[in-house]
């Protein structure tokens, strides 16, 4: 099920209605009325892969009991590899079987071998990269002695299946989310409609940004050789602002249905574009996956300790691993690389921890120097998006040669031209917004605060009557549902 | 929660209000690259608004022609009425058999034909309607026959110019009138749209496989039944295409059994010979030169199978 889609729209309100008013403040019932809706909801897509889920659910509760109770370290850490390999087994067979088999025929037949073709046609469960780190993050924090093991089955399948974030994150961890499950959540007023602000904000990013610019996106990669280096300059731009709209808009939504049920999730994005170098983007972009391999991969692989050339190796695995997580394509192995490569200079100079409150925190305005960094910034991570958006390796060079061609002046001719403008302009307001807004959690929280109530609503409608002005017409399913 | 409750449905109320103020203020005031979602021009390609205001004038014609632009490009009602039949052309840019469902009831039972001549060609089949739905919006009254077809199309695009244009119907706003003449293009009464004589550019055609979506195929079947159980007649005509675009459809003959099936069919793709430059103006239509050729052979096809439609 869609967020941006009628059936979510009936969807939504009739859970709110049966967890507030059937459940009437009874955890039992709340959180048996959130398990059987997250099911509803993963099932409306392919109802066979529910069985995946809840394979998932049924080992890691076991397994996290197992562990806990074993005292012995050698067997609790046999039981987490036990949950680690069928875990990521599921994801590898699922999402990489493919990848591995065609290499592995690409290399035989380097060497002059020929090995028959024997490619599966694998369908990826939507949103197993999400869940499954979702639940090894509940293993390996009891492994670690960070997290009791809970009795409650319904609880932790709440915990792994809640819907809002079920597909595309955050990526919650155990410590965070569980124990919400654990008490009778209460209505409060000032957080469900804080909420319903966030979701109208998601839906802004997403129906009018990311769709949007999705359009001609499509069309510039897709006619990549025949275009001018404008063109393609634009086509790679509006990329950087798609995917952005897409996955903050639906992480938005996410975060603000789970308040309308007065849960808590954690923030996926702070403002990535006003990153004034790689590693504070890395701070600011999908925040719940790269704090998840800070976590669990960085630091047991020793993170910043250690000697220079540990530190490195350990910098470019995670982002080469954080890479090939978003799927099965050389391509991403590349942007992670590139992340990685662009990361290096401020590693080795120790300037990596230098921007860590967000630009021009306490003026209005940045100042030039900043605004150099941050255009560089954001010229370099458009660079790797144009890795993460080609088919494959030889589109994003080819793509990238015509970016380096004399025809930066040609005015691009693209279908619905006018809409270019439009689109541009809509990017306008979203940046306007978010840089005034950039103190927040979300940038829209600061709009009508200190305005009267038939102001602010009217704002509010307003804004509506916009998204509804602007948005793309067709339903468009979110980029990160691939992943 | 009583309280949040009430203030989504007040909320709800005020932006329904909103809503409805900033559209036709945007509509009124906005140029087109500010409202996307807002189509409120005139369409003069298919002059669909004068083809209307003649249809709603009209009585008791011998043969009324349904379809897309196929229709008030293909069919001329001056070599029919030369020919002993009244008629007129009902055709409209891009029209899908949602819409023809539309005009059919609204204007059937005013032209009382004794034939309907409906134009099918394959891609209306695979339309969401959207474009002719528009059309129709913009042009025509709105009522709850336009609610119904807007629901169907379930596209904001159709639900903003709904709602734009029943407001302007209520506050009486003219519309604005469409010239006769447009560019190279001359609406003629009954319906349909002379082109001067121009000759079409070589094109590259694809091929295109032929299928139904279950909505417009439902749409069909619905309109063929209308029209049997007012006592008419159907004729369902392929009107000719550039031959080299014909010869790369594929599926043609499921689309031959599908309308077989349904009323009196002939594909004038395989009884005429055209020329895909000297007989079309473009990828798609027939120009005057065409048009002569074609016509009396469809009159002499509608006189073999339907010799009691003639009243003169």
């Amino acid at each position: 099920m869609l967020f941006n889609s009628l059936d979510f729209a009936v969807f939504l309100p009739l859970v709110f209605f049966l967890y507030w008013k059937i459940a009437n403040g009874n955890l039992r019932w709340q959180n048996i009325i959130v398990v059987l809706s997250s099911l509803i909801f993963y099932g409306w897509w392919d109802w066979r892969f529910l069985s995946l889920l809840l394979f998932s659910m049924v080992l890691d509760y076991t397994l996290g009991i197992l562990i806990d109770k074993q005292e012995e370290q050698k067997k609790r850490k046999r039981l987490l590899a036990i949950s680690l390999l069928i875990n990521l087994g599921f994801l590898a067979s699922f999402k990489y079987f493919n990848f591995f088999l065609d290499n592995f025929q690409a290399a035989f037949s380097f060497f002059g071998m020929k090995i028959p073709s024997t490619s599966l046609h694998i369908i990826l469960p939507v949103g197993i990269s999400f869940y499954t780190f979702q639940t090894l993050s509940y293993t390996i924090d009891i492994y670690y002695k960070k997290l009791k093991p809970t009795k409650d089955f319904i609880a932790f399948a709440a915990f792994v299946s809640f819907f809002p974030q079920l597909v595309a994150g955050p990526i919650e961890r155990a410590t965070n989310l569980l124990p919400q499950f654990y008490t009778a959540r209460k209505f409060d007023y000032a957080n469900a409609v804080n909420g319903m602000r966030q979701i109208l904000w998601g839906f802004f990013k997403k129906l009018v940004i990311a769709d949007n610019c999705a359009y001609f996106v499509n069309y510039i990669f897709g006619h990549s050789e025949n275009m001018p280096a404008s063109a393609l300059a634009l086509g790679a731009f509006f990329f950087a602002f798609q995917i952005y709209g897409d996955f903050s808009g639906y992480s938005d939504i996410a975060i603000g249905t789970a308040r309308l049920f007065n849960i808590q999730l954690m923030r996926n994005f702070a403002y990535p574009y006003f990153s004034r170098d790689i590693a504070e983007f890395w701070r600011r972009w999908h925040i719940s996956l790269s704090t998840w391999f800070r976590d669990y991969l960085y630091f047991p692989l020793g993170g910043s300790r250690g000697n220079k050339s540990q530190v490195i190796r350990n910098t470019f695995i995670i982002f080469l691993v954080s890479g090939f997580w978003h799927g099965a394509n050389w391509t991403f192995i590349v942007w992670g690389l590139l992340h990685a490569l662009f990361f290096m200079p401020l590693l080795l100079a120790a300037q990596n921890r230098k921007n860590i409150e967000i630009v021009a925190a306490h003026h209005s305005f940045p100042k030039l120097k900043e605004v150099v960094q941050m255009s560089i910034t954001f010229a370099l991570v458009c660079l790797a998006w144009i890795f993460f958006r080609a088919e494959n390796l030889t589109h994003a060079l080819q793509y990238i040669q015509g970016l380096f061609s004399r025809t930066w002046l040609t005015v691009p001719d693209l279908p619905q031209g006018k809409k270019v403008v439009s689109t541009l302009i809509m990017i306008g307001i979203l940046l306007l917004m978010e840089w005034q807004g950039r103190r927040q959690q979300y940038a829209f929280e600061v709009f009508g605060l200190k305005w009267e109530r038939w102001q602010r609503w009217l704002f509010y409608a307003f804004f509506i009557f916009i998204i509804i002005m602007f948005m793309q017409t067709s339903e468009t399913p979110f980029i990160y549902f691939q992943f | 929660m009583k309280k949040f409750i009430k203030n989504c449905a007040l909320f709800s109320l005020g932006s329904l209000l909103v809503y409805v103020l900033a559209l036709l203020a945007w509509g009124t005031w906005m140029p087109n690259i500010f409202k996307p979602n807002l189509i409120n021009d005139i369409e003069t390609g298919g002059m669909t608004q004068l083809r209307l205001e003649e249809a709603k004038t009209i009585q008791q014609k011998n043969i009324l022609f349904l379809g897309s632009s196929h229709t008030y490009r293909s069919f001329d009602p001056r070599i029919f009425e030369a020919a002993g039949y009244s008629s007129f052309n009902l055709g409209t840019s891009s029209q899908s058999h949602l819409q023809t469902e539309i005009l059919l009831q609204r204007y059937f039972k005013q032209i009382q034909p004794k034939l309907v001549v409906y134009e099918v060609y394959p891609e209306t089949f695979l339309y969401d309607g959207l474009e002719s739905g528009l059309d129709l919006i913009k042009e025509d009254t709105i009522d709850f026959l336009a609610l119904q077809m807007s629901l169907k199309i379930n596209n904001i695009k159709a639900y903003n110019a709904l709602v734009y244009e029943y407001f302007m119907q209520i506050l009486g706003k003219e519309r604005k009138t469409l010239s006769k003449i447009q560019g190279v293009d001359t609406y003629i009464q009954g319906g349909f749209v002379a082109r001067q004589l121009q000759q079409a550019q070589l094109q590259n055609f694809q091929s295109e496989y032929i299928h139904f979506s279950a909505f417009q195929l439902n749409s069909f079947k619905r309109n063929i039944q209308f029209i049997k159980d007012q006592g008419c007649e159907v004729l369902l005509v392929f009107a000719p295409i550039p031959p080299s675009k014909y010869k790369l459809l594929e599926g043609m003959p499921h689309f031959d059994t599908v309308m077989q099936e349904q009323a009196h069919y002939i594909d004038f793709n395989t009884c005429i010979s055209l020329n895909d430059t000297l007989d079309f103006y473009d990828a798609n239509h027939l120009n005057q030169k065409g048009v002569t050729i074609f016509n009396p052979i469809l009159i002499d096809s509608i006189k073999r199978i339907f010799p009691q439609i003639k009243d003169q």
